[in-house]
């Protein structure tokens, strides 16, 4: 034991800010938040142990629990293939040795590194309100555009759009994917008089289907944990009607707006086996429409 | 339970009749006594905009002028993030020395393991609170008796109007109003003024989910908002609500809900009232200078006013009053806390200091002091009227006593409730039931 630690005390050491933060950061307030999920705590008083009652409750009685759920899986359902589809669309578009490429993709990928932000979600408000410049342009042409962010018809449509718009992550990695496809089986299909709807389905998507499925885990991921666009949006409350009560602004308001720390803690720990059963979901599917180059067949 | 009504019904009207009674004591004797030899650096947290935070980085230059080897450290926020923020340092025992502290928010954080006890620093004359009406500093208790914040500032809710509207209508012939009125007397108003308004204008704000406007309607028809922790109004109260605003919405008085949801959240440039849209809304009333100076630009030549909410039908008024203070952090330590007391002083107690604050966050909460700054010249019109129409109104408020987390609880439920009957969801029933459901439910699991 000691001569392996002698051995490899260089490596812990140079591992060890990432070990601590590990270990500190991050499990140490993953298993706190696990206990506190059975306990009524409320951040000014001491835990007290309710065992199993936040989730008996949660899933008997909380109609707003259900309620976030629906939201959020409309939100997953709907935003995660229109952004896979966009995204690839894209970047199909610019794998045609286009001049300029670098500034294309540079200029796509911006809405991702602002996506996240509140600052994003607060023009996106600016756009979308009634007086916005959505509804100006809309003017221009005659039409009176509705309230976009007060009407729960359309303020769930207002966040796809806003989630589609951050296509950028996953259309560059479908480039990357795009790029590695060789180019010899596309001649070879025309040779063969296949036309671009063939060659796309015969060919693109089955080589690129290792990309794919790693771009819809990623996103559906992404996907279920979005909080701040309906935050900001919303107000902090999900209204209109609950329509952005997605599941992390529920969360939000029950550990910070109400102080359930123990309630939301909960929620918390259902968020993430409801993402790890989808991922698994996810992972078993891919053995019928996932192909990697290496395999056996 | 029937003598915490008791001791709330008398505090209530303690607190609403002495603060009158006591605008013509004398002056206090200015600040306590300046200690030049007063050291250390503590923590300010406070809460609200631009105009505040300059006015407050004005009156703490002045205290650490006349202290030099004092430093306050600055900490503020928006209302929401304020108090995220004082949860999570009260947690980590991190909290500011000096906390900005409000009665709504209290019952929630009066403990001596987040905000230290005040009595004994009353009794041993490190804190002064002389001038302060004893209803308003007992405002200020916890629910163990213990004195947890000094008070610098009284609110009270009302209404805000266009001036210029109101005087069109007039022109032409509909009635101004002329408080007192009924809640009838005020929807027969709003009804006749509607065609005197410019096109597409709504006559008021949809106010079915404020809770401001949802507790003076409470307690205007004899009813109580809270019952110690439990709901204290009945379901007939909130439902005749819903229908009063309902019949306002279908009639086209009141906006629609999208309307409503989209007002609600908006800036004041954005909002109805500051663009021609509407006639009257309900926002604090000591936001009126700063509504004003907004609307000076958006709308040029618009000026506002302000106007109490209407009473119940037999006259009752049912405006909520309370109090904002300054409190003590648990965890601050020993050596800063006379330093924290002198600083509470110079904010409750300096006329200078005051002056500058001119009542920003409620009433100064000494008479004599909003005597003085209502009749200075050099205060702005609005704040005058603001100063006003609080001495007018004190004496018939009606306060509310907000258990732990009833704030936010009635907020989120209201909310919700009439957005479900206002979109059509919920019958008035159905949303008065799933009211009073829901904010029992929150006001239990906070209670225990």
């Amino acid at each position: 034991m000691q001569k392996f630690f002698r051995r490899n005390f260089a490596g812990y050491a140079f591992l060890s800010p990432w070990l601590v933060g590990f270990f500190l950061l991050a499990i140490g307030p993953i298993l706190a938040s696990l206990y506190l999920s059975f306990t009524k705590y409320n951040v000014v008083r001491p835990p007290q142990w309710l065992g199993l009652d936040h989730y008996v409750y949660m899933f008997q009685y909380d109609q707003r629990f259900w309620k976030a759920l629906q939201v959020t899986f409309q939100f997953v359902v709907i935003s995660v293939p229109l952004k896979l589809i966009f995204a690839l669309g894209v970047a199909m578009a610019l794998d045609k040795g286009i001049r300029a490429i670098g500034w294309y993709r540079a200029l796509f990928y911006l809405p991702s590194i602002l996506g996240g932000s509140i600052a994003v979600a607060i023009l996106w408000r600016q756009l979308f309100n009634y007086d916005g410049v959505i509804n100006s342009i809309l003017r221009l042409f005659g039409a009176e555009g509705p309230y976009w962010l007060a009407d729960p018809k359309y303020s769930l449509w207002t966040l796809i759009v806003l989630a589609i718009w951050q296509f950028g992550s996953p259309m560059l990695i479908f480039l990357a994917g795009l790029r590695a496809i060789p180019q010899e089986l596309y001649e070879a299909a025309e040779i063969d008089a296949a036309g671009p709807v063939k060659k796309f389905f015969a060919i693109t998507v089955p080589l690129l289907a290792p990309v794919i499925f790693f771009n819809l885990v990623l996103q559906m991921i992404e996907a279920f944990k979005s909080f701040s666009g309906a935050f900001i949006i919303s107000g902090g409350s999900g209204a209109p009607l609950d329509s952005l009560l997605f599941f992390t602004v529920y969360l939000y308001n029950e550990a910070f707006s109400f102080l359930r720390m123990g309630y939301a803690s909960a929620l918390a720990w259902v968020l993430l086996l409801i993402i790890a059963l989808f991922t698994a979901i996810a992972f078993w599917t891919s053995k019928y429409w996932v192909h990697y180059e290496n395999e056996r067949g | 339970m029937q003598e915490f009504r008791l001791k709330k019904r008398v505090a209530g009207s303690l607190l609403a009749t002495s603060i009158l009674a006591l605008s013509m004591a004398v002056l206090p004797n200015g600040a306590a006594a300046q200690d030049s030899d007063l050291q250390g650096e503590i923590r300010f947290s406070w809460w609200g905009g631009q105009v505040r935070n300059d006015k407050t980085d004005r009156i703490i230059q002045l205290f650490e002028g006349q202290h030099p080897n004092v430093s306050i450290v600055r900490e503020n926020a928006d209302w929401s993030p304020y108090w995220e923020r004082l949860t999570i340092q009260s947690t980590g025992n991190n909290q500011p020395c000096a906390i900005t502290m409000q009665t709504r928010w209290l019952a929630t954080y009066a403990r001596p393991d987040i905000l230290m006890p005040l009595d004994e620093l009353v009794e041993n004359g490190t804190l002064d609170v002389s001038g302060i009406p004893e209803p308003v500093l007992n405002s200020a208790r916890g629910a163990d008796g213990n004195l947890y914040m000094i008070p610098h500032g009284v609110f009270y809710f009302a209404l805000m109007y266009n001036e210029q509207m109101a005087q069109t209508a007039a022109d032409a012939g509909v009635a101004p109003l002329d408080y007192p009125y009924t809640w009838d007397e005020f929807a027969e108003y709003l009804t006749a003024i509607l065609p005197h308004l410019p096109e597409g204008a709504a006559s008021v704000h949809n106010m079915g989910r404020e809770q401001d406007a949802f507790v003076t309607w409470v307690q205007s028809h004899g009813e109580e908002v809270f019952d110690g922790s439990n709901v204290g109004f009945t379901k007939d109260v909130a439902v005749q609500w819903f229908e009063y605003w309902e019949a306002l919405r279908t009639a086209g008085v009141t906006e629609p809900p999208e309307v409503m949801i989209s007002d609600n959240s908006a800036l004041i440039e954005e909002s109805n009232i500051a663009n021609n849209r509407g006639f009257m809304t309900n926002r604090p009333p000591n936001q009126l200078g700063s509504v004003q100076t907004t609307v000076d630009t958006v709308s040029p030549g618009t000026t506002i006013g302000i106007t109490p909410y209407p009473v119940g039908p037999d006259g009752t008024v049912g405006m909520d009053i309370g109090a904002n203070g300054i409190a003590i952090g648990a965890s601050c330590d020993e050596a800063r806390v006379p330093v924290a007391a002198e600083w509470i002083n110079f904010w409750t107690q300096n006329e200078e200091a005051a002056g500058i604050y001119e009542s920003d966050n409620g009433v100064v909460s000494i008479p004599a002091l909003a005597t003085a700054q209502a009749e200075d010249p050099d205060t702005q019109p609005t704040q005058v009227e603001h100063i006003e129409l609080y001495q007018e109104l004190i004496d018939t408020a009606n306060p509310v006593f907000w258990p732990a987390g009833g704030y936010q609880a009635l907020t989120d439920t209201l909310n919700r409730a009439y957005d479900a009957v206002a979109f059509g969801q919920l019958t008035p029933e159905q949303g008065a039931d799933q009211l009073i459901a829901d904010l029992q439910q929150q006001l239990s699991q906070a209670a225990r």
